[in-house]
Formats: C-alpha cells, structure tokens, sequence
C-alpha cells in the first residue's frame, strides 16, 4: 500500500460526530444520556443500589433536605388505607396488598419490630415502607431503561428486515408486509398491548420487551420500507446490479448503509416511546411483576402518598424519567440534523 | 373516476385487513392465551365447572368453530355479556361512548386550533430566539409523563384549591362539558399540542421552502397573505390528514383521564376489563376499534383527495 | 438606466461555518427596452445576482453587503422598504423561475394565481381580472384559454405551465422581466416556442429582460447585452457582436470553444486549460464518422419492446409501451447515438440492453448470440461485457464507500486479480487513466465534483473491460467546460480499448459529435437512423427536422 498519499478523506459518520460535536444541546443530552446508561450498567452488575427491598428508613423517611419538622414520619401502615384518595380505585385489586404480602414473605424478621435501627431521613425520603427512594429510583431506571433499549432493538431489527423486504422486492412481498403493516396499525398500540397484557397471564420484564418490540416495529417498518423505494432505483444501486451485486449484496451492502440515519433516529424515538409505554403498562399493574421496581410501579405507589403530603416518591420518579426522556429527545433532534443526508454532498 | 368506484376500491381493499385483525384477535384469546375457562371458573374450580364453562364458551369444539363463532359475533354485534358484571357487551359500548366523546372531541377541537395557529406563528418568525426556545419548551413538555401531569394536576387544582371536581360524571351532558371534563381535557391538552405542534411546524416548514413561495413572494404579496392563503392551504393536507388517522389513538390516549377521573368512558371500561381478565370486552373493543381506525383513514384519503388536486380518485 | 446594479456584494451564512461569498462586486447596467444576459456555469452567481435584485434571497442566511447599489429607476431597492418592494415586485419588475411546475402553487387554479397580482396591483375586481387572465392566456399561445383557467397547474404540459409562467409576470406590464433559466427543464422544441414567444412579448411590451442560463448558444439568440460570470464575479460584459466576436477573457474564449460544433468534428473538443496557458492554439484535425461496411456489428438489437403497467378504470391495468419495436445494430469500436426527447423512451431502451430490465418483445444479440440464453449460461460473464454510465453523477456512486471500495468491488464479484493489494494496484491505475489522482482511492464520493464524480463511475465501469459501453445521459448534468472534457476522456478510451458506446442524449450536437450512427426516437418508436452525418445534414422525417430547427445555433466562427 501506497503510503504517502494515504491520508483518508473523513466518511460520512465521521462529519456526522463533528456536527454533531459543534452542538451543544446535544452534546450536553448525550452526555445525560451516558451518565444514565452508566448508572444502568453499575446497577445492573450489583455494585451500586443492590437491594432496594432493604427497610432502611422509617416509614415515609423526609429526604434530608427538608426542614427538620417532621415529626410525623412514622406514620402508622393502616392509617394510610383509611385516607380517602382521591383516585379512583374501583374495581382494583389491590397492588399493595401483593407488594406487601411478598415483602412480608421475605422478611419475616421486620415484621415484628418495624421502626428499630432505621434511619429517620434519606437522602432522597423513602416510602411507605421505608425503602430508600435513591435505591429505588436507581433500579427503577434499570428496568425502564432496558426494557425501552432492548424492545426499541427488537423492534427497530423487525421493522428494519421486513422494511427492506417489502420496499426492495416490491411485488407480493410488498403486499404480503404491507397487509400486515395494516392489520397491525388498524389497532391502537396502547390498545393492542393491552389485550396482549390481558392475555398473557404470567408477567415478567422479558414478557413486556416481547410485547412491546413485537407490536412497536410499525413505525420503522414504514420508514425502512420507504426508503428502499427510492433507493433502489437509484443510479448506485442500478450501477451495482449491473455489475452483478447480487439482491442481498443491493439490499444490506449497499443500500442499509444509506438508510443509517432513518434507522437511528427510529431507533432513538422507540427508546423514548417505549420508556414510556412501560411507565404506563406497570402503572396500571399490566407491567413489571411485584418484585421489579420500575417508575411506573413507583408513580403508583406515588399517586396515593402524594395525598398525605409525601411527594419525594413522586418528584424523584417523575424527574428522572422527565430528565432522561428530555435529554433523549433532544440528542434524536441533534442526531437528527447532524444526519441529515442534505448535508452530505 | 367517480366517487361510488373509489369507494367501492377501498373498502373491497379494507376486507383483507379487516380479515387480519380478526384472526390476530382470534389467535390471541383463542391460542395464545391459554384456556379462559380457568379464569372464569376463579380458584376454587371442580372439573365439572371447568367442563361447564369450557362448553358454554365453545371451546371445547374444534379452532375453526370457534373462529366461526368469532365471527358471528362480530356481525351480529352480539359478544354476549360481560364475564364479570354480566353486563351485555353491546349495551356496555352503548352507554361509554358519550362520555368518551364529550372528553374527547373538545381535546381534538382544541388541540388542533392551538396547534395550528401555534405552529403558524412559529413558522412565521421560525430560527429566531421565540421559536428555538418555544420548541425546547415543547420537548421538555412532552418528556414528562402524562401520569406525572394527572396525579399533579388532580392533587393540586382539585384537591388543594379546589377549582375542578376531584372526579365524577353526571347525566347532563352540559354539566359534564363545562364542569367534569375540563380538567382532564386540559391535562390531555398539555400532553398532546407538543407533538402535533412540531409535526405541523414541520409540514409548514416544509411548504415556505417551495419554490411556488418564492413565485408568490416576486408577485408582490405580502408576507401574511403567503403564509395564511399559499402556505396554509398547502399545509392543510397533511394536518387535515394526520387529524383524521390520529382520531382512533386519541381514544386510547384518554384510558388514562378516563381511569384517573372516574368518567364512565370507553377507555376506563377497557382497563377494567384488562384488570378483571374481561375478554368478551376486549375482543370486542379491540375489533371495533380497529374497524372505527379504518374507517377514519378511509374518511382521511377521501379528504386528502378533495384537498390535493394532483391526486385523483384511484 | 432602467437599473443599474453597482458593487453587488452577497454571501451566505449558515450555521457557525465561514460565510460563503456567493457574489462578489457584480456591477452592470441596463437600458431600457433591451435584454441582457448573464450567463455562466453553476456556482457562478448569475441566480443570486438576479434573485437579490427583488430581495428573493432566503433572508436567514442570505447578506448583501453594505456598499451594494440596486438602483432601480433612481430609487435603490437595498435601501426601501418592504412596502415599497412588495410594490415594485410583480408590477414594475416580474420574475419566472427555471421550474414552471414548482413554481406554480399546486392546489390553486391557473386562474386563482393569475388574478392574484391584477387585483393586489391594479386594484381589479375578480370579474374584471377574471376576463384580463382569459387575454393574457391566448396572448401566451395557450389553445382553449377559457377551459384552463379552472385547470390545475398539474393538468398542464412543461411548456404550458412555463407560459402560464409567463402570463403571470407581463400582467402588470411590467418593465422588467427577470427570466432565471427559463428553458433549461423543457424539451429542446419546447424552449424553441417558449425563446420566440419571450422575444416577441419584449419587442410589444416595451420591457427589458434579464436572461438568465448557462448556453451560450442561447445568449446569442436573445440578447444584445451579455455579462459573463464565474464564480460570484464578472469575467466579460459587453454587447453581443463584442462578446461571441471577440472574446478578451480566456474564460469567455473556453466557453465559446467547448461546446461540440454543429458544422465540423475536430479530433478533441477545446478544454479550458487550453485557453489558460497562454500559447496560441492550433487548428485540430477532422475526424471521421459513420460506420464501414467492414465493420464487425457486435450488437444487436431486433424488434425490442418494453410495457409498464399502467392503472386504468376500478379494477384494470393497461400496458403503456415505452419501448416499442426497436432495432438496431453496433459496430464494435464505434458509437451508436441516441436521440429523443423527454419520454421517447431512450432511457428505458438503454436499462433494457444493459440488463436492467427485461425486454418483454425482441431480442438482443452479443456477437451473434442471444442475451437470453448466454445470461442462462453465465449471468456474471454478460456483465463484463456491457456495462452502464449514468446521467446523475450525484446519485451513481454510493455515498458510504470509499472510491477505492466502489472500484474493488466489481473486481471482486468477477474475481479479477489475485488478493487485495493486486486489486488495489488495479483500482489506482484506472484512476490515473481517468485522470483522477491516486490519493483519490481512499476518499469519499462527496468531496468530489460532478466531472469527476463521472469520471470514477467511468473508471468503475473499465475494472471489468467491457466491450460494450451504454452513456444514457453521461454528461447532460455537467457544466459545457466540464462536458468538454468528459467527452474528450470517452473519446480516448473507445480509440485506445475498441468500445462500442450507446450515446444516449437529448443533446443533438453532443450526439452529432460522438456518434457514428444515430437512431432518432420519439414516443418509443425509432423515426429515422442512419450515418450520424447523413440524418444531421439531410434528415428525412418531420420530426428530425423540427428537432435540428429548434438547436440554438449560436456560435459565431
């Protein structure tokens, strides 16, 4: 090889990261988004936030930072059912009575001597039992967070094989993906999950990925299968079929490069979109079982302390998932503009 | 071609799709659930229960009898009744579906006029400090959880202060438009102008980049006029368009005000079925749906096409 | 002066990147009731020059400086008002744009755009503007005025739409008329009509033009005053018999030079270089065309045809025959030109030889032998022996591989060259052939321009030494300069490997130079072939002929 002249032009990714990189909304959502996908991975190899089942509080422990008047901390268990909510609770099963009956299970040491040894404040308060709510927020992102990543994966995988099927063969191909493309989006997505939640009797986090990364695929399908209309009538993919690529050659070396940027953004709004779906599903009960905390389970719990004037659980929830779905949304709209294939030629 | 053909095209088209709910539908309850006869029967079933019910429900006969029987349901309307408050399935969509409507077609009202007269005033000084920050502001909006806005909004404008009842329905339809459903109709509101606010910035970005703007602009006109008459109407294919196909999700993206304020709507109805295992409702929520979703992209086509004179009826 | 234009000055910002000069001290004048063009390549200026006179420029990102003068009638356009420019715009000074169907809003009527500017500047009620539109179509030549005012602009031909176009800018009679490429997207009959309809409205309305285009041949029609720019600056400016005769600056003398004559073929076509390194330049041979009866024929095609379903009615489908019933035969090393407008169906018969697509009547024979069954034979071995360059040098190369990727794969699918770096070594000297550096191998496409984006695709197109070589529109979307020289380069290649081309073109005088046989086509049929020089200079059918009267002929020897 020919050194001397081997200085290599930047490729296109390469220009991306630069724009990207004079951006600072984006460059300041990715670092957020880093720090959390970091936590993520601490949390999920047990060095940090190991058991948020521990009581280490007393019950409704005030987060350090408030004023120290709050004498009424230990607020005995049955008093909290006899406060009228102001939710509706018709017609639910009641959550907490599962989550306390397996934490009963678990610790039956607790339940005989409930206020000894605990701390009376946390760092960020704790909850009704008094778990640590830093604890809690913390695997409470774990989940949410992989189930969003791992069924944004799957589904923009899906979306992306049936995508590039359908729009390069066209013919029945085409129709065959775009009959299902219809069944699938004649029905509302909350809609469909839930049938599918109701369905499926045993709950579990890999259950919910499964659910959402098979009905979530829509979206990418439409745009994947779009793209590969134009693209494979372009003259560089002419000029390659015409050289003898074959369809596969076309197909995934040719032309997926080219429809790398449609795939990110995709990928980066299901994320976001997915997070939310979670939030949604394990609030209403149809998500995580009993013994995953994710923010939605922690929003429940939240809606009922709130009455009694205990919001750290609420704050603490809400923040961190508004703050990661921020940063994310703003890093798609970054990624979106330093992608733009406008800019490319 | 004529309007009764392009018709007569579509919904010949619909039959497959329509087809396809019905056994993804099908499959679901019939198959991939597992036996429902052991739900129904509860904890303390015998095997004569089991056998019972399982006969009662049909499934104990052969898939495509039952898929037959599925299908039946489905013209007939007739679900039979609710397995847990023996309610008929028909006469529980009947009496959902006006609470439903009175919480959301002033949503869909509002949230298309605030969004449109938003995303025009955007576009019209678009790259200064007004419309970047406006549009920041909407991405933060949007990233907080419709729950986070329910339980805040619940707690403080109707728990603390008082302003709006905490929940409830009432049998007059005034009442409910001006007392039970403006709460939940505003929370829904904050939720859903961001997204459409952007997307309608967008298409109308997209138009003042066409060169038939510029033409507009030689010819003398003024700078509103180009946006309100040129742009606008442009403009107003996709909007009108995205409305209609997003009709159906808006109805499910009230299960979460319908369930939070105790309005007897559709939306609450199927979260209590889901919760209580309730199939006879969700199938028949889940193919009703999915027919009102087509017909709302039929009504949206058939739009797009009185709208786009480059289309033509095909 | 009707307007003067004095130290035009434009640059644009975007984003955080340097500014980008666009136009820099651009100063010219024009009289009234006279037409002057700008002319040059892209990248000149000459659109920006003329958009920023109406302050049409996109005004996020578009700057004149502060020492620019736009005097319009005594009163500097820089300087007023928006008011006062909305007033000049459409009623003293009209504008229409190189796309007609782009131009036009597409969900208004033909008539609703038209009454617009009568009733904001002349104050006319809808009745009174209604029946002033009905005058202004028929006085553009448009047949069945009445019935197009309801039509959409969609509902109208290229040529129409651009005298819709045009109606639209002279309803105020305005006193100058600023024509930005107004030809260029037609047909070649097409801007024939749409030239003399401009010069006749010019001499009856009393207006100066501003002609903006990149043919010179056109200029020479048109104009009495010509400027000649490039890049952002003026090069010439003069009257036309100064310019076309007597050319000062080199770059005016390559402009005029390097476009392929009408009358004559010398050996190679005149570069800018040649103009630039200051030695006088001597006469070139002559070079022979037409074909030998000695000549081997290595191609051939018999009776081709090519539908395309086409929906009709409910439930139907109609073929549409884009290709219906060609034959002709390619001699090795010699050059089969193709001429048609748009929709004659070249294009489509170009794909059909190369593979492309399947010929649904016909066949094709390679030395003898039918495509279809040597393709059952040995699929990869066809491929090596016609190979395809594209018109859009932007969209023939794909932008995520390095050059040196685009060039190895094909060697690596025909399993030329043992091992990599002997592939390498392949790919770099066909660089050097094209005339690309050898540092090119590791770069991308996007920072190449259009002339040697071309040229790489050539280069791809030797790695498998075809025999024969399709050029379905090579060099229609270079600059002339750059043409120039593209087809000096093919012109080298067929003399030094023995290629056969398939010249596809609009472009008859690119056509009459590189070919020795032309085939002329119109809606899919072959109307007339022959020796290139015998269809130029004695053509048979009507439709040649119209075709041959539409060229511009420019060129002033």
């Amino acid at each position: 090889m020919n050194v001397t002249d081997a200085n290599p032009s930047p490729g296109l990714w390469t220009l991306a990261w630069r724009r990207l990189r004079r951006d600072r909304v984006g460059m300041a959502s990715l670092a957020v988004v880093v720090f959390y996908l970091c936590v993520v991975c601490l949390a999920a190899a047990g060095w940090i936030a190991p058991d948020w089942t521990r009581e280490v509080g007393v019950n409704y422990a005030p987060p350090v930072f408030l004023p120290g008047d709050q004498d009424e901390t230990a607020v005995p268990l049955q008093q909290t059912s006899a406060v009228a909510a102001p939710v509706d609770l018709y017609g639910l099963k009641d959550p907490l009575a599962r989550v306390l009956d397996a934490i009963r299970a678990a610790h039956p040491e607790d339940q005989s001597r409930p206020a000894e040894g605990r701390r009376l404040t946390l760092i960020l308060g704790g909850d009704k039992w008094g778990h640590d709510i830093l604890t809690k927020v913390i695997k409470g992102s774990e989940t949410s967070i992989l189930v969003g990543l791992i069924a944004a994966l799957l589904a923009t995988a899906l979306g992306t094989v049936m995508g590039a099927l359908a729009g390069y063969f066209g013919r029945w191909v085409d129709d065959f993906f775009n009959w299902l493309y219809g069944v699938f989006t004649a029905i509302p997505y909350l809609l469909l999950i839930f049938a599918i939640a109701a369905v499926l009797q045993q709950k579990g986090v890999s259950t919910i990925i499964l659910i959402l990364g098979l009905t979530g695929w829509t979206g990418v399908f439409r745009l994947v299968r779009a793209e590969y209309l134009k693209h494979k009538s372009r003259e560089y993919v002419l000029a390659a079929g015409a050289m003898g690529a074959s369809h596969a050659r076309r197909m995934f070396i040719h032309i997926l490069p080219n429809t790398s940027h449609v795939l990110l953004v995709q990928l980066s709004l299901n994320v976001v979109g997915f997070i939310k779906s979670e939030v949604i599903l394990s609030f209403l009960g149809f998500g995580v079982p009993v013994d995953v905390v994710s923010w939605g389970s922690m929003l429940n719990e939240a809606q009922n302390e709130l009455i009694l004037g205990k919001w750290w659980q609420l704050a603490a929830a809400g923040t961190a998932m508004a703050v990661l779905v921020t940063a994310f949304s703003l890093l798609t709209d970054a990624l979106r503009d330093a992608l733009d294939p406008k800019l490319k030629y | 071609m004529n309007l009764g053909a392009f018709l007569l095209r579509r919904l010949w088209q619909m039959v497959p799709t329509l087809l396809g709910v019905v056994l993804l539908v099908f499959f679901l309850f019939n198959w991939v659930g597992g036996d429902p006869a052991y739900i129904l029967a509860g904890k303390m079933a015998n095997p004569d229960d089991i056998a019972n019910i399982r006969h009662q429900l049909g499934i104990d006969r052969p898939l495509w009898e039952q898929l037959l029987i599925f299908v039946r349901q489905i013209v007939t309307a007739d679900f039979g009744n609710s397995w847990a408050t023996q309610e008929p399935v028909s006469a529980i969509f009947r009496t959902r579906l006006e609470p439903s409507l009175v919480l959301l077609i002033p949503m869909l009202l509002l949230e298309t006029a605030v969004a449109v007269t938003v995303a025009l005033a955007v576009a019209a000084c678009r790259g200064t400090i007004l419309d970047r920050s406006l549009m920041a502001a909407s991405t933060v909006v949007m990233s907080i959880s419709l729950l986070v806005y329910i339980i805040l909004g619940q707690y403080v404008f109707a728990f603390l202060l008082g302003w709006f009842p905490v929940k409830g329905w009432s049998d007059d339809l005034w009442r409910n438009l001006t007392t039970y459903a403006v709460l939940p109709v505003l929370l829904g509101l904050l939720v859903s102008i961001a997204p459409s606010l952007r997307l309608y910035r967008t298409f109308i970005l997209d138009e003042i980049g066409q060169d038939y703007v510029r033409t507009a602009r030689a010819k003398g006109l003024s700078e509103t006029r180009i946006l309100l008459v040129h742009v606008l109407r442009n403009a107003a294919i996709p909007i009108v368009t995205n409305v209609l196909m997003g009709l159906p999700a808006l109805l499910t993206g009230a299960f979460l005000l319908e369930r939070f304020f105790a309005i007897p709507g559709i939306g609450r109805e199927i979260i209590l079925a889901v919760e209580r295992s309730d199939f006879p409702i969700i199938k028949a929520a889940t193919v009703y749906v999915a027919m009102a979703t087509m017909a709302a992209n039929l009504l949206g086509d058939l739009l797009y096409h009185w709208l786009d004179p480059r289309v033509h009826l095909e | 002066m009707l307007l003067s234009v004095q130290n035009l000055q434009v640059s644009f910002q975007s984003g955080q990147d340097a500014p980008l000069e666009a136009v820099r001290n651009v100063s010219f004048d024009l009289p009234e009731r006279t037409t002057l063009a700008l002319v040059g390549e892209s990248g000149s200026g000459k659109s920006v020059t003329a958009l920023s006179i109406l302050g049409l420029l996109p005004r996020q990102v578009a700057r004149v400086a502060s020492q620019s003068r736009i005097v319009w009638q005594g009163q500097d356009l820089l300087q007023c008002g928006e008011e006062r420019l909305r007033a000049v715009r459409g009623k003293e000074i009209a504008v229409i744009f190189q796309e007609p169907m782009s131009s036009l809003n597409p969900v208004f009527t033909v008539g609703h755009q038209l009454t617009e500017g009568l009733r904001l500047h002349l104050g006319m009620s809808s009745r009174q503007a209604r029946s002033r539109a009905l005058e202004l179509l028929s006085e553009v030549g448009i047949p069945e005025p009445g019935r197009r005012l309801d039509a959409y602009p969609h509902q109208l031909s290229g040529g129409q739409q651009q005298r819709v176009m045009i109606a639209m800018a002279i309803s105020c009679q305005p006193k100058l008329l600023i024509a930005d490429e107004p030809t260029t997207a037609l047909d070649v009959t097409i801007q024939r009509q749409i030239l003399d309809l401009m010069r006749e409205l010019q001499q009856r309305l009393r207006m100066s033009v501003l002609f903006i285009t990149h043919d010179l041949a056109l200029v020479n029609e048109i104009a009495s005053q010509v400027v000649v720019m490039k890049q952002g600056e003026v090069r010439e400016a003069g009257t036309r018999e100064e310019v076309f005769a007597s050319p000062k600056d080199p770059y005016t003398q390559a402009l005029l030079a390097c476009r392929p004559p009408l009358e004559g073929r010398p050996l190679r076509l005149r570069v800018i270089d040649d103009f630039l390194g200051g030695t006088p330049l001597r006469a070139l041979p002559e070079r022979e065309r037409g074909r030998a009866p000695s000549d081997e024929t290595i191609l051939e095609a018999k009776g081709l045809c090519k539908d395309f379903p086409v929906r009709e009615g409910l439930w139907r489908k109609r073929l549409f025959r884009a290709v219906q019933g060609v034959s002709f035969q390619a001699a090795r090393g010699k050059t089969v030109g193709i001429v048609g407008e748009s929709g004659s169906g070249k294009t489509t018969l170009g794909l059909t030889i190369a593979g492309l697509l399947q010929p649904d009547a016909g066949e094709i024979l390679f030395e003898g032998e039918s495509l279809r069954t040597s393709r059952e034979r040995d699929p990869m071995a066809l491929r090596r022996r016609i190979q395809i360059v594209f018109q859009n040098p932007y969209a023939s190369l794909n932008p995520r591989f390095t050059v040196g990727h685009i060039l190895t794969e094909p060697l690596l699918l025909h399993g030329i060259g043992r091992g990599a770096s002997e592939r390498e070594a392949l790919a770099r000297q066909l660089l050097e052939r094209v005339g690309l550096p050898a540092s090119a191998y590791l770069r991308y496409p996007h920072e190449f321009s259009g002339g040697q984006r071309q040229r790489i695709a050539i280069a791809r197109c030797l790695t498998v030494k075809p025999q024969v070589l399709i050029c379905d529109e090579s060099v229609s979307a270079l600059d002339v300069s750059v043409q120039a020289q593209v087809l000096n380069l093919l012109q080298d290649l067929q003399d030094e490997f023995r290629m056969s081309y398939l010249f596809i073109s609009h472009d008859l005088a690119v056509v009459r130079y590189m070919s020795d046989q032309v085939l002329v086509m119109h809606d899919g049929a072959v109307v007339e072939s022959g020796d290139a020089d015998a269809v130029f200079s004695g053509p048979r059918h009507p439709y040649t002929r119209e075709l041959l009267a539409a060229i511009p002929r420019g060129r002033v020897r």
